[in-house]
């Protein structure tokens, strides 16, 4: 794959790649905008509702009232934290600090073998998970897409 | 000799927040273990941005799905360890 990257690259002017490379820079800038400004938003967001949901027993309390939609906020807001945790996890591109982290995670040795990785993922022990994966391989298409 | 490939902490969140389906999952495990870890200078590709380092492609048919395809893209630290 690494070849077929050169192949296509190949032949183009240096101002060609040097403008690539810089477009390139500007679009992952834009995407890491993009993912602090949504992220702030919904935690924003999230925040509010929990905010409300206390609001609104508080106030209960004081003036002695019956409160009937106070869970509901509280759900709501749970939701949201949930939607802004998905968004967090899923984002497709790491800052130049979670890079940071991730390597100082490799030196601190916390990196996961792969088979024990991919047993944890599928919720089962390593044997379980290795015999899934024969099995698979048994029926496993050839047409394998590259 | 292959390549012993790791998976930090972040990206088993990442791929369990994908919800993979159960053959994708398989597939992914046996692109990391087969192609990457046996044939890392074919694989990997150098990136300068968003991660400075190397990274593994690849794409695939969802078997459940033939309209649906998915391509991941991991961000690899290739090292020697011995």
């Amino acid at each position: 794959m690494a070849t077929g990257l050169f192949e296509r690259v190949k032949g183009q002017s240096e101002e060609t790649l040097r403008s690539a490379v810089v477009g390139l820079g500007k679009s992952v800038a834009y995407w890491h905008r993009e993912r602090r400004v949504v992220g702030e938003a919904l935690r924003t967001c999230a925040q509010a509702f929990h905010h409300a949901a206390d609001t609104a027993r508080s106030f209960s309390l004081l003036a002695s009232l019956p409160l009937d939609q106070a869970d509901r906020l509280s759900e709501i807001a749970r939701a949201m934290d949930h939607l802004w945790e998905h968004f967090e996890d899923e984002w497709p591109f790491c800052t130049p600090e979670e890079a940071a982290e991730a390597l100082a995670q490799a030196a601190r040795g916390e990196a996961m073998g792969l088979d024990d990785a991919f047993a944890h993922l599928a919720g089962v022990d390593k044997g379980t998970w290795l015999d899934r994966v024969a099995a698979y391989q048994q029926a496993r298409p050839t047409d394998r897409q590259e | 000799m292959p390549y012993a490939v790791q998976i930090l902490p972040r990206m088993m969140r990442q791929i369990n927040a994908w919800r993979l389906p159960d053959p994708v999952l398989v597939e992914v495990y046996l692109r990391l273990r087969e192609d990457l870890a046996y044939f890392p200078a074919l694989s990997l590709e150098r990136l300068i941005a968003p991660f400075d380092g190397m990274a593994y492609r690849f794409d695939m048919v969802d078997p459940s799905d033939r309209l649906c395809r998915h391509l991941f893209v991991f961000s690899v630290r290739y090292a020697q360890d011995e």
